[in-house]
């Protein structure tokens, strides 16, 4: 305090200015997330509004798709497709993704990490899109069948980039001291990395797993022409198979007021799903942390 | 300037040289070098067995850049160089077909922060013996023989199976150096 | 696990397809007790978005009855239909306009694949205008080409308003809303100005399912284009009747070809079906028929499949599904959704062509 006092040789008028500068900054900063955050609350309310209704109609959880005419009707197709394709999307991809993380953050000092690292990024600005097409190419071509397998892989290659990326980031911010410390016991650098690095890290590697998943389950354009969509509630992995985003995309686009409050009603469902999956990784993560 | 002054280090060996004495660690002519910079200048100690040899020296003169040499710890920072003769029981823990894995098992170390891994206390105390493939009635032995030795044994007792890192975090938590002496018990 | 199953199956269709040959022939318009059980089979289609609703709900009914079948069918377009089915993808392709000999080729020939005729569908000019109630508006061949050329701007333009005396037209702008993706719909639509207006033809050289459009905003599928003509005061466009009927949008009496104003209905393109005799896939067009109550912009939607099925039990529980969906039973469906039976020559017409669908040789279909 006694420096400043020095620096304030022109009288009181300094505080006062360093005041209201203050405030002034404090008030923009305000202002800046409040035009972020307004958008997005205003969105939440609106998918709230307009998709409550059709969420409370009986059936919405437990029924399949009824064709136009057949009172009733719901999304279970949707909701065990989304769950079932990014669930085999992410045991695909959580796996590979943290492997690599973990390459290229205690092996991956080189050229070879570079362009692992590189090819990574561009995979992360690839649109959407491109992945269903890998899907579609690699898998259903192939197999001469959409299937819920295809949509996974797509999925799983979209999640990749941010999984090992995540992982990368998790491993690195563990202190150097604490693999000196395994080393030094005469631990095999393997055995440091498996044992106390990743654990150190986990928090941030389930986090990134979380997120990836997140995003992926909201993705519609890599499942067009893969999942393909069902209306009928379908678990066999090799058949056609439904999801929330697929439910959104198509009932939105149909003049039946019915289809679009259930489309609406999935979009409040895969909100709150991936709402659910970000809080759960932040508890996950606040319990592994202490 | 001045930090390549300090960092400067000439170790003279001990001025008396028991004749008697069992030499352990004898190292010879040590010059070591973070990328250009050569830290160590010329270094030689001998360190006899069963006996506490001390390095003393002003902050950055070099001490733990030689003491990391001795169990080739300086290979995990890349551009480091060490050339001269750290012998361990004859043996010149600096060749290359040096076992580094094998060596760090007979050269512990006791860092200057305490550095809990992400595990229990008990499996924080038990991960060198855990390492060397002790049996399990042997580890259970050894963790309550190095609580007990630092005496930590009846703060920890019921809850080994617990973070550590909390146990260390917390107001109650022993001095740091009892803190590491709970894993240094172990050391070789 | 998979092979024993499929063997399963395989032998399931046969026992079945043994027992479906039983001579219970009924005229496919009009009975439904001779519909053979299928064999069990998870089936996908893809292709025109124009019959979906009536798909989807037949395959509803079609899997409450005979549980062992599942039906797919995931819309994505008339193109994307054919696209699909040409990579083998999918067990069937659904387009509102038969294949080019372009598309066929790619299929290995026009001999390596066969079409029929699953519904019938009629297209409304919608329209959104305040003061004037459905029905209201008359559109003549000459004033709907007018519009969609450009050369009719405005609402209250004198060619308009000989047809509709009594009815005040506003001096405002007309916003044609037309489809902007590849479309059945299109075609039909564009088929139809090319049969009434030479003008047309000349200036946009032909129906496509995608042209040039002389004027106008696009919009997606039936649905994107409803829903444009809903949202913009002045606006007209094509839609399907089933669209124009669920959302309750005003739509123009259309005089045909008898110089009759009709309310374009699902009896109507029924009617301008029965006009033309012998239609098939390479005589497809029924647009700007004869008959006092024909809608004059109608069309058949069509099931495209391969003639030799590679796999057996799914290519007899298909050509079982296809034949239920021709009968009365299966038609019921698209006349409750405002779609129009299927006339008994078409229904006839796609029998013997089911027949004609094998697997390893032999026929899959065994109703007489």
């Amino acid at each position: 305090m006694a420096f400043h006092r020095v620096g304030a040789g022109g009288g009181m008028s300094l505080p006062l200015i360093r005041t209201l500068v203050d405030r002034l900054v404090g008030g923009l900063i305000v202002l800046c997330v409040s035009v972020a955050a307004i958008p997005v609350l205003v969105l939440l309310l609106f998918v709230l509004i307009n998709g409550l209704p059709g969420m409370l109609t009986p059936g919405f959880f437990t029924d399949p798709p009824y064709p136009q005419g057949v009172p009733g009707g719901g999304v279970l197709n949707a909701i065990i497709g989304t769950l079932e394709i990014v669930g085999i999307g992410s045991l695909l991809a959580v796996p590979v993704g943290a492997l690599i993380g973990i390459f290229l953050s205690e092996y991956g000092r080189n050229q070879v990490g570079n362009t692992v690292r590189f090819i990574s990024d561009v995979f992360t600005g690839l649109p959407s899109i491109a992945f269903g097409i890998f899907g579609y190419t690699v898998v259903v071509l192939t197999t001469h069948h959409f299937s819920a397998l295809s949509a996974s892989i797509a999925l799983a290659v979209l999640m990749l980039p941010v999984i090992l990326r995540a992982t990368e980031t998790a491993l690195v911010l563990v202190p150097n001291s604490l693999r000196e410390a395994g080393l030094a016991l005469g631990a095999p650098r393997w055995r440091v990395t498996l044992e106390i690095i990743v654990p150190a890290a986990l928090g941030g590697i389930v986090t990134g797993a979380l997120l990836a998943m997140a995003r992926a389950a909201g993705e519609t354009a890599p499942l067009l022409f893969t999942a393909f969509g069902n209306d009928i509630v379908q678990t066999n992995p090799w058949q056609p198979m439904g999801a929330l985003s697929l439910t959104i995309f198509r009932n939105a686009l149909v003049p039946y007021p019915n289809l679009q409050q259930q489309a609406w009603a999935a979009g409040l469902l895969l909100v709150a799903l991936v709402a659910a999956t970000n809080i759960l990784a932040r508890i996950y993560v606040r319990r592994i942390q202490r | 300037m001045i930090a390549t002054a300090s960092m400067q280090t000439k170790v003279a060996p001990p001025p008396l040289r028991d004749v008697d004495a069992e030499i352990k660690l004898d190292a010879r002519h040590v010059d070591f070098f973070y990328g250009d910079f050569q830290a160590l200048h010329d270094a030689s100690l001998a360190v006899q067995a069963r006996k506490i040899t001390a390095l003393i020296g002003p902050s950055g003169c070099g001490k733990t850049t030689f003491l990391r040499v001795f169990n080739r710890m300086h290979d995990l920072v890349p551009g480091t160089r060490a050339s001269g003769e750290v012998l361990l029981d004859g043996h010149n823990v600096l060749s290359p077909d040096t076992d580094v894995i094998n060596l760090r098992r007979q050269v512990g170390m006791l860092f200057q922060r305490a550095n809990p891994f992400p595990k229990s206390i008990y499996d924080n105390v038990a991960y060198g013996p855990h390492i060397l493939g002790w049996s399990k009635i042997q580890i259970d032995q050894v963790v309550e023989e190095s609580l007990k030795d630092t005496g930590l044994w009846d703060e920890v007792k019921d809850r080994l199976r617990r973070s550590a890192r909390r146990w260390i975090r917390s107001p109650r938590c022993a001095s740091r150096n009892s803190c590491k002496n709970s894993r240094s018990g172990i050391r070789s | 696990m998979k092979s024993v199953l499929v063997a399963l199956s395989a032998g399931a269709a046969l026992l079945l397809t043994a027992c479906g040959g039983s001579p219970t022939g009924t005229n496919p318009s009009t009975g439904g007790a001779g519909v053979p059980a299928p064999p069990r089979a998870s089936l996908t289609g893809a292709g025109a978005t124009f019959p979906k609703p009536f798909y989807d709900a037949a395959n509803f009914a079609y899997n409450k009855k005979f549980s062992q079948v599942t039906i797919n069918y995931g819309g994505g377009g008339s193109g994307a239909g054919i696209q699909q089915l040409t990579k083998k993808v999918v067990d069937f392709g659904a387009s509102d306009v038969p294949l080019s000999s372009k598309e066929a080729d790619a299929m290995g020939g026009s001999d390596k694949v066969i079409q029929i005729a699953s519904t019938l569908g009629t297209e409304s000019l919608a329209y959104n205008l305040d003061g004037v109630a459905d029905g209201q508006l008359k559109l003549t061949p000459d004033t709907i080409a007018g519009i969609f050329l450009g050369k009719i701007k405005k609402w209250n333009d004198p060619a308009m308003a000989a047809d509709n005396s009594g009815v005040s037209l506003p001096n405002q702008d007309i916003h044609v809303i037309h489809r902007s993706d590849g479309s059945g719909t299109t075609y039909i639509f564009t088929d139809y100005l090319c049969s009434v207006s030479a003008d047309w033809k000349a200036k946009t050289g032909g129906p496509g399912k995608s042209i040039t459009w002389p004027t106008g905003d696009g919009a997606q599928g039936n649905a994107g284009v409803a829903t444009r003509i809903t949202q913009t005061p002045g606006a007209i466009g094509y839609v399907e009747l089933a669209y124009v009927l669920q959302t309750k949008m005003k739509q123009a009496a259309l005089k045909n070809r008898d110089g009759n104003f009709v309310s374009p209905s699902a009896a109507g393109a029924t009617a301008a079906a029965k006009a033309f005799v012998g239609s098939s896939p390479s005589q497809f067009s029924i647009v700007n028929a004869s008959g006092k109550d024909s809608a004059p912009i109608s069309g058949y939607s069509w099931i495209i499949l391969y003639k030799d099925q590679a796999d057996k039990t799914k290519g007899t529980a298909l050509v079982d599904y296809l034949y239920w969906l021709t009968t009365a039973e299966g038609q019921q469906y698209a006349v409750n959704l405002h779609y129009a039976a299927l006339p008994s020559s078409m229904a006839s017409y796609d029998l013997l062509v089911l027949k004609g669908v094998t697997s390893g040789g032999s026929a899959l279909l065994s109703v007489s």
